[in-house]
């Protein structure tokens, strides 16, 4: 990682449209994320945190303002870069999970293995060690259905963690769990962050979480708060 | 793993995924069938044809049948029974049928009729020839002074089985002659034409009206008729005098256009069913599809392109799809070597005046055929439901109610 910055952001602003209403989802942000930091987007519900977390993953189409990848910017990516830098740079942890549901524990993790490329045996050994990272070996047989909500959140963060990304983008990770395995997975996190040197950025209105990162960038009403 | 994840997709939805192979398995199964009764129906047609009249084919003296001639027999087939012999030498040529067609007037003693009359050689013709719609009586056979005619001159005669009849008729020379026959059968074509004026008696009476030793054409019946094409090569090659011309033409009325025909319904009825097709794996997977917008919004969050999502849903259509269309054709296949193999009957066709008995004729070709289309189709009918979630941002995908 030859840059200091995973993303930088300059005057980002987007639109949603809802019929024929435009509501601004942010408005003029800027800011830097460092690599190798556990940096937490916070704020309330409808700050515009999930969205800035979407352009970051570039799962979100641009519409205003610069946005910088490690120096490079997105703007200028095509279609065919984003998909190579999600596959294989960028991890994703869900709100939902979005597992796959006919696959198992194990063959979830190897999905985007095998999609990145790396032989069987190979990706087999990489999602083992992932689960085994995360607490699940015992479980790697197991379809999400059979699992709980902080199982099925570990085995998404092993998916994210086997892709061996560069970033990992958590959406609302501990939104649908108890609190107490809300704090494992972002215990979990927090070590990919810190034992593995993966940037974390994640977007929480948790205290918790709010609480194990390096760096908060607080957002209230699409605008950072110190701005408003 | 994509397969892994398109095959197991099958089974998210039982109910769905049964819809779906149950959809695939009719538009397969009614094309298989379709197409198979299609080729039974006009198997029958083609052996109807075959041995009611024509034969397999039929050889003339080159460009006979193309010109109309002021003296025919100038141009009838000379040394018949050396050129009988060179035909049954051939590869593929089992039986020779020599015929002579001549105008006459035919009289029961008080009312004489214009009529066609053909001789042939009545007892080989009467086991090759067995189709012919012998109304009363019988076909020609050994019967040396026997006359078989059309339906319609024989009540146009009032002629009766056993009566005598007078045919007249000019000989090669101009000159007149006649000679008397039984009645041993009447005949029906379905034709007008043919059953109002035409007749048959045996060659060497024929020979002995005409006063020639030619005959005018010669109707070949065929180990198979697969053999015509290479039966056509060797007659022009040993017989360059002669041509052989297949009954396809010579029947082109009644079978070709049969053939014309059926091909053309069958080409619409097989549009319907694939457009049936598309249309039920449209429905059914674009309720499975939208089901799953979050899943391809997440894989599309991973790394896959659209390109790479349309292809795991068209390879789910193409699995769904085959398996169904394999289901249909073991069940057409099942139902043609069960209850149906003894074939059924149905109403009289073109030509035939009686009804037939014909069976669903099943070919490996047909069946690869069925599958092909219906796999397309199913590929098709998933892709355009596809479309949809494709035209999603992936964050619009993501956010979406599953």
């Amino acid at each position: 990682m030859g840059d200091a910055h995973v993303f930088e952001g300059n005057r980002l602003s987007l639109h949603y449209r809802l019929g024929d209403v435009d509501v601004p989802a942010l408005s003029d942000i800027d800011f830097q994320i460092e690599a190798g930091k556990f940096t937490c987007l916070a704020g309330p519900s409808g700050s515009g945190k999930s969205t800035l977390l979407n352009l970051l993953g570039l799962i979100e189409p641009m519409q205003k303002g610069n946005l910088l990848y490690f120096g490079t910017p997105v703007a200028a990516l095509s279609e065919k870069q984003m998909n190579h830098i999600r596959r294989h740079e960028i991890g994703f942890v869900f709100q939902n999970f979005y597992l796959i549901d006919v696959l198992t524990a194990e063959e979830n993790v190897e999905y985007f293995l095998s999609r990145q490329g790396i032989p069987a045996a190979e990706r087999t050994k990489a999602a083992g060690r992932a689960l085994e990272w995360v607490g699940l070996s015992d479980h790697r047989g197991k379809r999400p259905q059979q699992m709980s909500g902080g199982q099925r959140q570990r085995v998404a963060i092993a998916r994210a963690l086997a892709k061996r990304p560069k970033v990992i983008l958590a959406d609302e990770p501990t939104a649908n769990l108890d609190s107490k395995t809300g704090l494992s997975v972002l215990e979990l996190l927090r070590k990919a962050c810190s034992e593995q040197g993966h940037s974390v950025i994640m977007a929480s209105h948790d205290l918790q979480a709010i609480g194990l990162a390096d760096r908060v960038i607080r957002l209230r009403d699409g605008r950072r708060a110190e701005d408003v | 793993m994509l397969l892994k994840v398109a095959l197991r997709s099958l089974v998210r939805n039982k109910r769905r995924s049964l819809v779906t192979l149950a959809t695939v398995a009719a538009g397969a199964a009614a094309m298989f069938s379709f197409r198979g009764f299609n080729t039974g129906l006009l198997n029958e047609y083609r052996k109807n044809a075959v041995h009611a009249h024509y034969g397999n084919g039929q050889v003339n003296t080159a460009g006979y049948r193309d010109k109309v001639l002021p003296k025919p027999w100038d141009a009838w087939i000379e040394n018949p029974q050396e050129v009988l012999r060179t035909l049954l030498s051939l590869k593929g040529v089992e039986k020779v049928f020599p015929r002579l067609e001549f105008s006459a007037l035919v009289s029961n003693g008080t009312r004489s009729l214009g009529a066609r009359g053909t001789g042939i050689d009545g007892a080989a013709e009467s086991e090759f020839f067995f189709t012919i719609n012998i109304v009363e009586g019988q076909s020609l056979r050994a019967e040396p002074e026997g006359i078989v005619l059309g339906k319609g001159l024989a009540h146009s005669l009032d002629l009766k089985l056993g009566q005598r009849v007078t045919v007249l008729t000019n000989t090669v020379h101009g000159s007149l002659n006649g000679a008397d026959f039984n009645v041993t059968g009447i005949f029906h074509t379905g034709s007008r034409e043919l059953d109002d004026s035409f007749f048959q008696i045996q060659l060497p009476q024929a020979q002995r009206l005409m006063d020639t030793d030619k005959i005018e054409k010669i109707s070949l019946g065929l180990r198979s008729h697969d053999d015509w094409p290479a039966v056509e090569k060797q007659v022009a090659s040993t017989l360059p005098r002669l041509e052989a011309t297949p009954f396809e033409i010579l029947d082109k009325i009644y079978y070709q256009n049969s053939v014309d025909f059926l091909n053309a319904q069958y080409q619409i009825v097989r549009l319907i069913i694939l457009f049936v097709v598309v249309l039920g794996i449209f429905n059914t997977a674009t309720s499975s599809i939208l089901e799953r917008t979050q899943e391809f919004g997440m894989l599309r969050a991973n790394g896959e392109s659209k390109k790479e999502i349309l292809s795991l849903i068209a390879i789910e259509g193409c699995i769904a799809a085959f398996l169904g269309a394999v289901a249909g054709l073991l069940i057409v296949w099942l139902s043609n070597v069960t209850f149906l193999k003894d074939g059924f009957f149905m109403p009289p066709g073109p030509g035939i005046t009686r009804s037939f008995k014909t069976f669903i004729e099943l070919h490996f070709s047909m069946a690869a055929e069925s599958v092909l289309l219906t796999v397309a189709a199913g590929c098709l009918g998933s892709l355009l439901a596809a479309f949809k979630v494709l035209r999603m941002s992936i964050s619009q995908a993501l956010r979406q109610a599953g």
